[in-house]
């Protein structure tokens, strides 16, 4: 169990190994607390989508799989979207449609359809909770990097005196600005991805890809 | 917005992969060569205008009048889920079977999220239905236009000397950032500029 747990850290981890769920990493990893929300509501989605999948596996046929999959995962992403512009109406302008977006993740179609299908729940949700936190931990390190490079701050809550805004000297006053543009979200996961292949150099697997 | 306003804001401003960022791992895969990217750039395109139509009717039908707006994800992503398989029946028996390589596409498509942002998009700009047929087949248009241009560039790499740890996908995403860094030239002033 704990193995299932910890695979996705280091030597499966879906971010920097799959590249899976590249959506939101690109997107909105430019706050760091928006990295985090979009992780955080993602992790939520992937365990009661793959546990869900899993118990429910032996009373659908294959074909229908994919779509009660995803409709699954969309009812998580409206009642999060809800949640969201009910009680954070700021970050859910921030993110706009990336939260329903979610639904058609790779990382949990990956899971739900290809882990969850073959386990347990119980293992199902480990593995889940797994990726996912493991994702979380990436995503929140990329916001991190792009906001410190881009715009020179680190964006976290807001709470009593604090503004939530920690500004760093030097490269608030004149940050990489091409790092929290569209553009710098290519090139600093191309890099990132580079710099994880001289780390860990991938392993040569038959995990199936979907090549046309 | 006015027609033309759309075609310039999805394919050039707006691109759905270089300043929307709404793409999928698949994408790295689909712009390994031209004939490829061209051939799911159309499917995309077929699928993204016909599904942003059919969303935006039965939105504007059904959930509008009744005060279901917050099932549209739900709806739009059983409509394209509904959609491809469909979609897939239906090329099979109309096209030649040399085309059927097309097939392929259709299980990539029904998961694609460029689709699904493309029917969100529209709705949420409250465009008409034309509108949102000619915002899919441009965002369509735009994809497509991004993977050809990745794809020219992975033909010509493949003749130069990349260091080892870039090989693969790392040095594709770093070509996709630069793509994305004349794209923006394109941005809104541009399309102003144009229109008036």
């Amino acid at each position: 169990m704990l193995q299932t747990f910890s695979k996705g850290f280091v030597q499966e981890n879906p971010l920097c190994v799959h590249l899976l769920g590249l959506c939101p990493v690109l997107a909105v990893s430019v706050r760091l607390i928006d990295a985090f929300a979009i992780g955080l509501t993602l992790l939520v989605i992937l365990i009661i989508t793959c546990t869900a999948m899993s118990a429910l596996k032996p009373h659908i046929p294959g074909r229908f799989h994919v779509f009660i999959c995803t409709v699954i995962a969309a009812s998580c992403a409206s009642c999060a979207e809800l949640l969201m512009r009910a009680y954070m109406p700021g970050l859910s302008d921030r993110l706009g449609i990336f939260v329903p977006l979610l639904t058609v993740n790779a990382l949990l179609l990956d899971r739900a359809l290809g882990f969850a299908r073959e386990n347990t729940p119980g293992v199902s949700f480990w593995d889940a909770l797994g990726m996912g936190t493991s994702f979380l931990l990436a995503l929140v390190g990329i916001g991190l990097i792009r906001e410190v490079l881009g715009s020179g701050t680190i964006t976290l809550v807001p709470a009593g005196s604090f503004s939530g805004v920690i500004m760093i000297p030097g490269l608030s006053r004149s940050p990489i600005r091409l790092i929290s543009l569209p553009a710098g979200a290519f090139l600093i996961m191309g890099y990132l991805k580079a710099v994880f292949d001289i780390a860990h150099p991938p392993v040569k697997t038959t995990r199936k890809e979907n090549k046309p | 917005m006015s027609y033309a306003g759309i075609i310039v804001s999805f394919v050039f401003v707006n691109n759905i992969i270089l300043s929307q960022l709404i793409v999928e791992q698949p994408f790295l895969d689909l712009s390994r060569n031209i004939r490829t990217s061209v051939s799911f750039g159309i499917v995309l395109s077929a699928m993204a205008s016909l599904c942003a139509l059919a969303s935006w009717s039965l939105y504007h039908a059904i959930l509008l009048p009744l005060g279901l707006e917050y099932l549209q994800t739900l709806t739009f992503i059983m409509i394209i889920t509904g959609l491809t398989p469909l979609c897939d029946i239906c090329t099979a028996k109309i096209l030649p079977a040399p085309h059927s390589r097309a097939r392929a596409f259709f299980p990539l498509i029904s998961t694609n999220c460029a689709v699904l942002g493309i029917c969100l998009i529209s709705v949420r700009a409250s465009y008409t239905a034309l509108e949102s047929l000619l915002a899919g087949a441009c965002a369509g248009a735009g994809y497509t236009l991004t993977l050809v241009f990745l794809a020219t560039l992975r033909e010509a790499m493949k003749k130069e000397w990349i260091p080892q740890p870039f090989q693969g996908i790392p040095i594709t995403l770093i070509s996709a950032g630069l793509i994305a860094l004349a794209f923006m030239a394109f941005d809104t002033a541009l399309r102003k500029n144009l229109l008036n």
